[in-house]
């Protein structure tokens, strides 16, 4: 019995493990802890990934509802033809849920850990590095180029990463690059999981609450940019600055890029230089949480294809061919 | 308006909102499928397939019912809220009698107790609130904490005014009115260093309340600051104050001419 469980759960999908693993943890966490009543669970923080779950749920049904009745549908019984009717649906949730499932407990489990791990705050130190990298600080460097113009510019890019990673997973799912989707997903999950692991041990608020005193220009920007700096005021978890995933997420894409649409590498690359100005130039990160997330990315990229490749359910790194399209 | 001060609240609405229309469009597809097949395959022609399709149907027609029902309420309530906020009580209250019979909720009763608390139907409004508490196994919520805590303290009942006060006051909208009238009851008890503590971090705040004035009017007195204390005073004329901020305004300026 024991080994049957064992082979049986050897023989899942990597995601469906994790999700079941860390689902149950966090409901032992808060089970133990008696903290269910400040369980905070924020919509915000999987609602991008829902989002292309929607848009295919969506294509889902107007393909039923637009799709003739073969001639087997006279032969098949109710139940097999309402079998027939939901598995595109149950499909769609099977391969989406343990990823939005794995992203909430991340989410849940780091607003809840946060500060707890480690209450001190790294500012100070990360900062210094800065200086010492620079000889002061980014932001403030960067305070003579500001412009409202540049300042709405760079918040559209900050803010267009939320966008980055679903528009990607939905191109995959659409084009039924299974493999490479789950790949891509789990490459995403795993600098999720590191990323968040760093924040809980060197929590840091960022430059713009850290040296909230020593600039002299406001960044001024339009309407659009007060926006994007409201939602990300309100709707970020605090202290998430070591390493920068806005600059870590589009660099993890742009490896996946490379190996899989080498024509959209350049692009993609531009996009993660662009997305360093902006976390820089709108003071949401210090330059040492930017080089940082040159190490995660590729950190998760190595570690994922690692982990893909020895679980034994698995083989998406054989079966999911190099693509230079 | 989208309000993106509730970013997080609202995104919880989409959320459901979302999920509830979705589902609903997966059994009107479905239904649409199942009749379109019995009309046009014979050998679906039967009691069976028949009978499929209506319950397709009539979960859909229930879903969609509860579904609009549910988003209606949510509609009128939040409509009402914006209407109470704007001191326009009786279509606050009319909004929320709507939103209470399209889909009541703890919410709901509890909105329409507040509204009629504030229009002087105090028994009405108590047991609503009352209700609405029971439904939540006992717990307000901060908006009906806050004005049935108001309501008792206008009364002077601060024993059973404090706690609902101090309840309310994990809503971060009632934090600092709360403060302040944490802040008059000190004072109405003698308690000046009490109410100096309450407002230590607001003291060079700008006064624009005519509480907040009457609070640092009467800390300045207590301080023997009587020229600061009467220019406080001043900034809000007697006849723009409710009848029982005119009786402490008049008290004030007695203790200050003394």
């Amino acid at each position: 019995m024991y080994r049957k469980t064992i082979s049986f759960i050897l023989h899942c999908r990597l995601e469906d493990v994790m999700a079941a693993g860390f689902s149950a943890t966090l409901l032992v966490f808060f089970l133990t802890q008696r903290v269910f009543h400040t369980f905070n669970l924020n919509g915000h923080d999987f609602i991008f990934i829902l989002l292309p779950a929607g848009i295919l749920g969506l294509k889902c049904l107007f393909e039923l509802l637009f799709a003739k009745d073969s001639g087997d549908a006279a032969n098949v019984g109710t139940g097999q033809y309402l079998a027939a009717f939901f598995r595109p649906l149950a499909r769609l949730f099977r391969d989406w849920f343990p990823f939005l499932l794995l992203s909430a407990c991340y989410y849940a489990l780091y607003t809840n850990l946060m500060l707890r791990v480690n209450p001190r705050l790294a500012d100070a130190a990360l900062s210094r590095m800065d200086a010492a990298l620079l000889g002061d600080q980014p932001s403030l460097l960067l305070e003579r180029w500001i412009n409202p113009w540049v300042t709405d510019f760079f918040s559209l890019i900050y803010f267009s990463y939320v966008f980055s990673l679903p528009a990607v997973a939905l191109c995959l799912y659409v084009a039924r690059e299974r493999a490479v989707f789950r790949r891509v997903m789990m490459g995403y999950l795993t600098l999720m999981l590191l990323g968040i692991t760093s924040y809980l041990f060197v929590p840091a608020t960022g430059p713009e609450k850290f040296f909230a005193d020593h600039y002299t220009r406001d960044l001024n920007g339009h309407a659009l940019s007060r926006g994007v700096d409201y939602i990300i005021n309100t709707g970020r978890v605090a202290y998430d600055c070591f390493p920068s995933l806005h600059v870590g997420i589009p660099l993890l894409l742009s490896f996946y890029l490379y190996r899989y649409y080498r024509r959209l590498f350049v692009p993609a690359l531009i996009y993660v230089v662009l997305m360093c100005g902006a976390t820089l130039y709108l003071r949401y990160h210090y330059l040492v949480d930017v080089l940082a997330s040159f190490l995660y990315a590729p950190a998760a990229y190595w570690l994922n294809d690692f982990l893909l490749s020895r679980w034994p359910g698995e083989r998406i790194t054989s079966f999911a061919p190099a693509n230079t399209k | 308006m989208f309000n993106i001060a509730n970013y997080t609240e609202d995104t919880k609405l989409v959320l459901l909102e979302s999920s509830k229309y979705f589902v609903l469009l997966v059994f009107c597809v479905l239904a649409i499928r199942l009749w379109r097949r019995w009309a046009k395959i014979p050998a679906a022609h039967n009691a069976g397939g028949l009978l499929t399709a209506g319950v397709a149907t009539a979960l859909a027609v229930v879903i969609g019912c509860v579904s609009m029902r549910q988003s209606l309420g949510s509609l009128y309530s939040y409509y009402g809220t914006q209407a109470f906020q704007n001191g326009r009580l009786p279509q606050a209250l009319a909004l929320f009698q709507t939103a209470d019979q399209d889909w009541r909720t703890a919410d709901t009763l509890g909105q329409r107790g507040v509204c009629l608390l504030m229009s002087g139907d105090t028994d009405r409004g108590l047991a609503l609130i009352a209700q609405a508490r029971t439904r939540r196994k006992d717990q307000g919520s901060p908006f009906e904490n806050f004005y049935a805590g108001l309501y008792y303290f206008t009364k002077g009942d601060t024993r059973t005014a404090v706690p609902l006060l101090q309840a309310s006051s994990v809503d971060y909208t009632y934090r600092w009115p709360v403060t302040k009238l944490f802040a008059i009851i000190a004072l109405d008890e003698n308690r000046a260093a009490d109410a100096a503590d309450q407002l230590k971090s607001f003291r060079d705040a700008e006064v624009t309340e005519f509480d907040q004035a009457y609070i640092l009017a009467s800390l300045k007195l207590a301080d023997g600051n009587k020229a600061e204390a009467r220019a406080l005073l001043e900034k809000f004329p007697e006849a723009d104050l409710s009848p029982m901020w005119q009786t402490r305004f008049e008290k004030l300026r007695r203790q200050l001419q003394d």
